[in-house]
């Protein structure tokens, strides 16, 4: 079948479509709070538990210990250790390096970055209410005297 | 010195300097052998130690042309691979000015990348700038001429602040020509660091200087957009990243850009401003990526960069072929173009995907470590919920407002838009399928893009596929689908003919009223005095000249050997060559720069 055959037999089950579309937001959500509810990635209040180090200093020698099962994909230290030292002032990351080893540690099942990720529905309301502001302020902006007619700079 | 080391900004201008001498049967690959040549160049470069290149001492300075790390090769390899995909889609281009002022345009950016010093970098800074704009002017039109002055206006300004706080910082004790981080040297917030800041940010289109991108993107050829979206605001990631990565302000001026593009996009009509607009929101991850300063942040930088330039130009391919096969870019005047153009669609869709940061494409992996860089400092929770804010638009506008305005939706085109749609020809779908294929390709063996980042160790700790991650995309994503349809219903967003006012509109009124100033009172006072000059001295002087060129020719040059006369014909001629446009002019002194720059390269370096 063409591209364009695929293109019509979706527009023509286009009901069936949105149906399943629908089905598969709903079956998003509740995997979300599953993974929420049986606390998988939980939130700890991390910040406050980890010292705050300099990332330069910290992150490579964590991730080195750490993850010496992607040892072979990382780059030569050398090259890192070079930059660290010709391009930046590289600020400390609170609890970032041991955060970004937690993650490694609890692979797919990482544990959020923040608490907002574990609120059930937060990300759902997040981008729904947040489009339907982003189109209301965009669009109050025109209004305000920014969008004008095509010809307003007479060219 | 590496003598074997060849800067590929080399390949690129000798490239574009010999293809007009390329014989019409060898055309085709000889513009495909150019950027593939650079980008063999650049990958040469892979694996190798850091090391510097192309060093030439002048006045008490030594110049780097060629400084090779991680930071510049990750730039350079998706640049000079751009460079590949951009001239491919433009293939059947037969003007060869725009070939050779595309790869110019490239070479100055990767000599800005590789320069290891001020100077070098102010260099290939203004070739961009030279190049690029000539890329505007090929589209022809009264509009794209306008708007190219504008954008050489700005630039010429940004690079006139660049200079400034170059000079300003040699001229202090103990300054080195090395460019370097600024934040740690104390003097990014001094008035030669902060001039340097301004040239550079002008170029990263950071508001309030960031109304040249929209004005000129939209009106560059259909090709040459694809270049512009490319090359220059990345450019200047990568100098924020080296020269002020740590800067907290960066932070908030990222943020403002990542909203104040989809501000504007979200009220844009045209395809390809719309797509510009969404420059400055992407750019603005990387701007607060440098801002933030962290490790991950500048991988995040990067990796965004080069997610970026793929997506972002295959974005522009796809407006470039409706633009190309339609002539018209307006959604108010698009609409179920699927029938007609379905490939293009569905290139244009996964350019769309990507930038939205969709699981399994590319913007999911690079965007990810920008918001989670923000998420590991409490301080700066707020710029990582704007920057997802952003996202938001991002997806609205790219993954739904532009596919459904003009694949789908209500047909409003023209009977010759109609007539004329259709899939573009094989090199641009091919172009358009390379990109599209490396936006999926990195969105899964993420691993080969993180191998290429600065900071190889955080990269390789990071892992974008992890269950809260994913969840808080697609909720965000698919809940911002479920808003889009929603609001499609009540047509209360239906694109509308318009236009936007950006703040470009200061100086454009500047700009008219310069031009009545002129062409006034000035042009009232200098007729006045041009008159009163004319009766009284020209008058009289050419009477005299003609009784002194009588003169001259039979009598002096008639007895002696008639070399005046010569030099009066050859002057004639000569005198044609000169068109009197400025673009022309341009042209021919950008020409020249790329040879003298050929050449200083080559034979002193």
């Amino acid at each position: 079948m063409s591209l364009l055959g695929i293109i019509e037999t979706l527009r023509r089950n286009l009901k069936g479509v949105i149906v399943a579309c629908w089905v598969l937001l709903g079956l998003l959500v509740l995997a979300d709070v599953a993974r929420i509810v049986t606390g998988f990635g939980h939130h700890e209040a991390a910040a406050a538990e980890h010292t705050v180090a300099p990332a330069a200093e910290h992150a490579p020698h964590a991730a080195a210990a750490e993850h010496t099962a992607h040892a072979e994909h990382a780059a030569p230290a050398e090259h890192s250790d070079s930059l660290k030292s010709e391009i930046s002032d590289l600020k400390s990351a609170p609890h970032g390096a041991e955060h970004a080893a937690e993650h490694e540690a609890h692979g797919f099942w990482a544990k959020a970055y923040h608490i907002a990720e574990n609120v059930p529905v937060f990300w759902t309301l997040f981008g729904f209410l947040g489009c339907v502001v982003i189109v209301v302020v965009s669009k109050s902006y025109g209004h305000f005297g920014v969008s004008v007619k095509e010809d307003y700079y007479g060219e | 010195m590496n003598n074997l080391w060849i800067h590929p900004s080399l390949v690129l201008i000798a490239g574009a300097l010999l293809l007009p001498l390329i014989p019409k049967a060898l055309k085709k690959a000889f513009l495909l052998f150019v950027p593939l040549a650079a980008f063999g160049v650049v990958l040469s470069m892979l694996g190798q130690d850091s090391a510097l290149h192309g060093q030439i001492n002048f006045l008490h300075w030594t110049l780097t042309f060629g400084r090779v790390d991680k930071l510049a090769l990750v730039f350079a390899v998706i640049m000079s691979g751009m460079a590949c995909v951009g001239t491919l889609y433009g293939l059947h281009v037969e003007e060869d000015a725009q070939h050779s002022a595309s790869w110019i345009y490239v070479s100055g950016s990767l000599g800005a990348i590789f320069a290891g010093d001020l100077l070098v970098l102010f260099l290939f800074w203004e070739v961009m700038a030279f190049s690029s704009v000539f890329l505007v002017w090929f589209r022809r039109t009264p509009e794209s001429t306008r708007a190219g002055f504008r954008y050489l206006l700005v630039h010429v300004a940004g690079g006139l602040s660049l200079l400034a706080g170059i000079i300003v910082w040699l001229a202090q004790p103990g300054a080195t020509i090395e460019f370097s981080n600024f934040v740690k040297l104390g003097v990014a917030g001094t008035p030669a660091g902060v001039l340097i800041l301004v040239g550079i940010i002008v170029n990263a289109a950071v508001p309030p200087f960031q109304a040249w991108l929209p004005d000129a993107y939209p009106n560059g050829t259909f090709n040459g957009s694809v270049f512009l979206s490319a090359f220059t605001t990345k450019t200047a990631v990568y100098a924020l990243c080296r020269g002020f990565a740590g800067m907290d302000v960066l932070i908030w001026l990222g943020v403002i850009m990542s909203l104040y593009g989809v501000l504007y996009a979200v009220i844009e009509n045209d395809v390809r401003r719309l797509f510009a607009y969404h420059i400055i929101s992407q750019v603005g991850y990387m701007v607060a990526g440098a801002g933030i300063g962290t490790e991950l942040a500048i991988n995040g930088a990067c990796a965004h960069a080069f997610a970026h330039i793929l997506y972002k130009g295959l974005l522009f391919m796809g407006g470039g072929a409706v633009l190309h096969m339609t002539g018209e870019t307006r959604m108010s005047h698009l609409g179920g173009l699927y029938k007609k153009m379905p490939w293009t669609f569905l290139l244009t869709l996964i350019g769309g995907l990507s930038i939205s940061a969709f699981p399994l494409f590319s913007g999911f992996v690079s965007k990810s470590m920008i918001t989670a860089a923000a998420f590991q400092n409490p301080s700066l929770y707020w710029a990582g919920f704007f920057l997802l804010l952003a996202s938001i638009g991002t997806f609205y506008c790219n993954g739904l407002k532009v596919p459904y305005f003009v694949w789908f939706g209500s047909d409003k085109c023209s009977d010759e838009v109609r007539d004329r749609a259709g899939d573009p020809p094989w090199n641009m779908l091919a172009a358009m399928g390379i990109a599209a294929f490396l936006c999926i390709f990195l969105g899964i063996a993420y691993g080969v893009l993180y191998r290429l980042l600065p900071f190889g160790e955080v990269a390789a700790a990071y892992h974008p596929y992890n269950a809260p991650h994913i969840s808080e995309s697609l909720q965000i994503l698919c809940f911002t689908a479920c808003a889009f349809f929603l609001m499609v219903r009540t047509h209360k967003i239906e694109p509308h003919a318009g236009i936007n006012i950006d703040n470009d509109w200061f100086y454009r009124r500047a700009g008219v009223a310069f031009q009545w100033l002129a062409s006034k009172p000035i042009q009232a006072i200098d007729t006045a005095i041009g008159e009163v000059y004319r009766v009284l001295g020209i008058i009289p002087l050419m009477w005299t000249t003609k009784v002194v060129d009588v003169f001259d020719r039979y009598g002096i040059d008639g007895v002696v050997d008639g070399l005046a006369e010569r030099v009066r014909a050859t002057g004639q001629r000569l005198r044609l060559a000169q068109s009197g446009a400025v673009q022309a002019n341009l042209a021919i002194t950008v020409a020249v720069a790329a040879v003298v720059i050929a050449a200083l390269v080559y034979f002193v370096a």
